[in-house]
């Protein structure tokens, strides 16, 4: 079923507290099917809470309390029926650190879908070869498929952890950060691998890179002190932003 | 980035784009002077000082060049720098129609003394002014300032299709003054371009302050035939 409803994720008048610290206030916004949205703030803005709010990465930090709504594909993220296992299936998440798990470049990649049932050998080959080729690590790694993943570069290494990622077919990828651990090459090849990886799915990237958010964005959030203080598309709110608190960030203006 | 670096450097480069500014004005001080007083070796001067403005030119292009390579600037930086490189260009080739002024001055100079039409005396008036207040509405990224300045060509226009028909009667009259009827009708061009050229930098400055790009929007009146 091909759903046409441009927006994959709303967010209305979303709180968040970690125990008596609120550290979201009143989010409202909403994320495009097949674009690249990039959140951006200071460090302690809200921006990477908020990334974990939209696949409840955050319930697993005790003592912190959503207010307000998060809809996926019109569903209530939120409400007690979903299974938030589901929810990480279906809204993928990649880190700032490649974190391989210390296991064979295959087994990383076939990992979720065996945990997920799935045993048919060359359905499982061939869905390895589809997810590293998303990736576009394919063609470095497919002669040492079970060679440690460790062995590879940190660039080769977050490369395959987006691959485990795809590899469990998710809607939404999230990404905290993912070349901030990395050297500019590899960065670009990660950049480059964006816009790829948006024909397929929808991202939402964290970055403190402003200059990679411009590059790999259509769409930018600014998050200040846990408010969402504007967004619109990036090449707007890089050359003309409608907030002179955007405005004084961006360009270094800031405090 | 060293973000207190950069915004030195853009300091920087604001007070060079003025100081070209400032030399243009004096040109353009210096051209109408020559023109209203007969002074030729004024005008000479005009034309040998147009090379440092030129120079500056390539300077400023280089000093927006670096720092767009550099700092990957963005929004009203990158706004200013955009505009800087429009602004010198503009300006340069203001500098341009007063050396064009200066020739006209010197080739006058050179023939029987004569009245200068009022027309054109105000045109010089309106020309400078325009400068000084684009100048200044750079200086202050002052839009409004800017919008006056963009108002105030159409009263050059209108001046020089004046002289235009003034001069056409002159020279009717008596064909001796045709060849100085020519030099004050291709002077008169100048100094409309001169308002041209000021124009074009205060479009540039609601650009720098606004983002707003109002230069080939079309005008709400219909311009009359030329």
């Amino acid at each position: 079923m091909v759903n046409k409803e441009p927006k994959i994720i709303q967010v209305n008048g979303l709180d968040f507290y970690y125990g008596d610290f609120q550290a979201l206030h009143q989010i409202n916004l909403e994320i495009k099917r097949h674009q690249v949205t990039a959140l951006i703030g200071p460090s302690g803005c809200g921006k990477s809470t908020f990334l974990r709010l939209l696949n409840r990465m955050n319930e697993l930090i005790a003592g912190t309390r959503v207010e307000g709504r998060v809809r996926f594909e019109g569903q209530d993220l939120y409400s007690p029926e979903v299974d938030p296992v589901e929810v990480r299936r279906r809204v993928g998440m990649v880190f700032q650190k490649p974190n391989p798990f210390p296991k064979s470049i295959y087994q990383n990649v076939a990992y979720g879908p065996r945990l997920h049932g799935m045993r048919d050998r060359a359905g499982l080959d061939r869905l390895v070869e589809r997810s590293l080729r998303s990736a576009a690590i394919w063609d470095e790694v497919k002669d040492i498929l079970h060679q440690p993943a460790m062995e590879l570069s940190g660039g080769q290494q977050q490369r395959l952890c987006i691959a485990r990622a795809v590899a469990m077919e998710p809607e939404v990828l999230l990404m905290d950060e993912p070349t901030s651990a990395l050297d500019p090459i590899a960065t670009s090849r990660i950049e480059e691998l964006l816009k790829e990886l948006k024909q397929r799915y929808t991202v939402v990237i964290v970055t403190h890179n402003m200059q990679q958010a411009a590059r790999v964005s259509d769409e930018t959030a600014f998050f200040y002190m846990g408010r969402l203080i504007e967004m619109g598309p990036t090449e707007q709110l890089f050359t003309k932003p409608a907030q002179e608190q955007t405005e004084h960030y961006i360009t270094g203006r800031f405090g | 980035m060293n973000l207190s670096r950069f915004h030195r450097d853009m300091d920087a480069l604001k007070d060079q784009v003025l100081q070209m500014g400032d030399m243009v004005e004096q040109a353009l001080a210096d051209a109408s002077a020559a023109l209203l007083n007969r002074r030729p070796l004024l005008a000479r001067r005009v034309i040998e000082d147009d090379g440092r403005t030129d120079q500056m030119e390539n300077e400023i292009e280089a000093r927006c060049v670096k720092l767009l390579a550099t700092q990957q600037p963005v929004a009203v930086d990158l706004r200013f720098i955009a505009g800087a490189l429009r602004i010198t260009r503009d300006l340069e080739r203001l500098g341009d129609q007063c050396v064009n002024l200066a020739h006209r001055t010197i080739d006058l100079c050179s023939q029987e003394p004569l009245v200068l039409p009022q027309t054109l005396r105000d045109m010089v008036d309106i020309a400078r002014q325009m400068t000084r207040s684009v100048l200044n509405a750079l200086a202050s990224q002052n839009t409004t300032l800017a919008e006056e300045v963009i108002a105030r060509d159409d009263q050059l226009d209108d001046l020089n299709r004046k002289l235009l028909e003034e001069m056409i009667l002159w020279m009717n009259q008596e064909q001796r003054v045709i060849r100085r009827g020519v030099e004050l009708i291709i002077a008169s061009r100048h100094l409309e371009r001169v308002g041209d050229e000021a124009t074009n930098v205060a479009e540039t400055v609601v650009y720098m302050v606004r983002g707003e790009v109002i230069r080939h929007q079309p005008a709400v009146e219909a311009s009359q035939p030329g």
